[in-house]
């Protein structure tokens, strides 16, 4: 019994993880520029400070719940991110920009594959991808979509919905789907200083060991370069 | 007003006179006396996370409710609700989740119940009988925690305590995890010696 509750289990992690890159109709001649224009609309302009209340789904359904501040820069591609307890206590403390620099990592963010796992999921999240531009069309579902495609070979796609929220999904050198992040509709502009933010992430990893991150937003500040 | 800030200006110049005149060990044992007069303490608080990454303090607000000997409510209501429980030598923490509030069962609660206990000592006047840190005053009201070990002090660089003018209460505790990353909690409106149903230890 208890074999055959694993096999589903696993069966289940499988497919669900098994959701493929689908084709994009890509527009044409003038067609193609409002789909341009909503290709850079997740990313920040200029460089934002950010602080979110995280709760995050491990695999094995454990909880985990931390605040996490972001300070990016798109200018520089500069990430510096500090996860930290409610109480303030610094768990993390990490800096990316040409290398990786870790300046505080305590159990259980202590690994290197940790800090360059997170570093990669920051980037995804708030800076525009840096591989080539594929094209911007509909997807199958009729959803409009600007595709990238990576150096690694991964592909990206942001994906815009008509309420001002988004999704940037990826998928991996085997064309199957290894990251969503999934925003809110953005809180109003006005609220901050420029531009606007949304007030939700949720971040799912797929496959074996994947993980869910939710993210509320507790402030957003525009800084200067 | 004048009156009142009259008697607040001779309560703290008492104070001040009376460290000043007392030896180290005088000290110590007059803030266990005027601690032992205390127990139990409401007081609300604030809490900035100061670090070089952030352009503003992170400032989060809450209440605590302490009852000797070692029950300990902590409890922030903003900008993230979420609850220590510490009674009769046990721990719960409950955090405001997508589904509400709920246990953080899993979380490694070792170095949170380390300063929560720390709080308790001192709330008892206990500055000095401490094996993880040595205790000193720097100025007349301020008493400075060093750690004594390696190991703890790569978690924590020092502590610093200004103790308020009321006997057995504190202005503020500043946690320096280095030099340019602390937590300063400044404390608020506090009541003392006040009953506190004991639910308010064990339910959320």
């Amino acid at each position: 019994m208890k074999g055959i509750v694993l096999s589903l289990a696993t069966l289940l992690l499988v497919a669900n993880s098994c959701a493929r890159l689908p084709q994009m109709h890509p527009a044409a001649g003038p067609a193609v520029s409002p789909y341009v224009a909503n290709c850079s609309l997740p990313f920040p302009q200029g460089k934002w400070e950010f602080v979110h209340y995280i709760e995050a789904t491990l695999p094995g359904g454990k909880k985990g719940f931390v605040i996490g501040v972001t300070v990016i820069s798109p200018m520089t591609g500069s990430i510096d991110c500090v996860i930290m307890t409610l109480e303030g206590f610094v768990l993390f403390n990490a800096r990316s920009d040409h290398g990786l620099v870790v300046n505080r990592a305590l159990a259980p963010f202590e690994k290197i594959e940790f800090a360059k796992g997170l570093m990669r999921d920051i980037r995804l999240i708030f800076l525009q991808p840096d591989g080539c531009f594929v094209g911007a069309g509909l997807l199958e579902d009729g959803f409009p979509t600007c595709r990238y495609e990576t150096r690694e070979g991964e592909t990206i796609d942001i994906v815009t919905f008509s309420d001002g929220s988004w999704e940037i999904r990826r998928y991996g050198t085997t064309r199957r789907l290894t990251r969503t992040i999934r925003a809110s509709q953005p809180v109003q502009a006005g609220c901050f200083a420029e531009g606007a933010v949304p007030s939700r992430l949720e971040l799912k990893a797929y496959g074996l060991w994947g993980y869910e991150l939710s993210m509320d937003l507790v402030s957003a500040s525009r800084l200067s370069e | 007003m004048r009156q009142g800030l009259r008697r607040v200006f001779f309560a703290g110049a008492t104070v001040a006179v009376a460290f000043l005149c007392l030896g180290s060990a005088d000290k110590w044992t007059s803030l266990r006396e005027a601690a032992g007069k205390v127990n139990s303490v409401v007081a609300e608080f604030t809490q900035e996370k100061h670090m070089k990454i952030l352009s503003h303090p992170l400032v989060s607000k809450g209440v605590f409710y302490y009852q000797t000997p070692g029950s300990l409510r902590w409890e922030y209501q903003s900008p993230i609700r979420s609850i220590v429980l510490m009674h009769h030598g046990a721990t719960k923490r409950y955090l405001q989740g997508k589904e509400g509030l709920t246990e953080d069962a899993g979380a490694n609660l070792q170095p949170l119940q380390l300063v929560l206990e720390e709080i308790t000592h001192w709330l008892e006047g206990r500055f000095d009988e401490n094996t993880l840190f040595s205790a000193g005053f720097e100025e007349k009201r301020k008493i400075v925690l060093a750690p004594r070990q390696e190991s703890v002090s790569r978690l924590i660089s020092r502590i610093e305590l200004v103790l308020s003018d009321t006997p057995g209460l504190m202005e503020s505790v500043t946690i320096y995890e280095s030099q340019d990353s602390f937590t300063r909690l400044t404390f608020h409106d506090a009541t003392l010696n006040r009953k506190i149903a004991e639910s308010i230890f064990t339910d959320q």
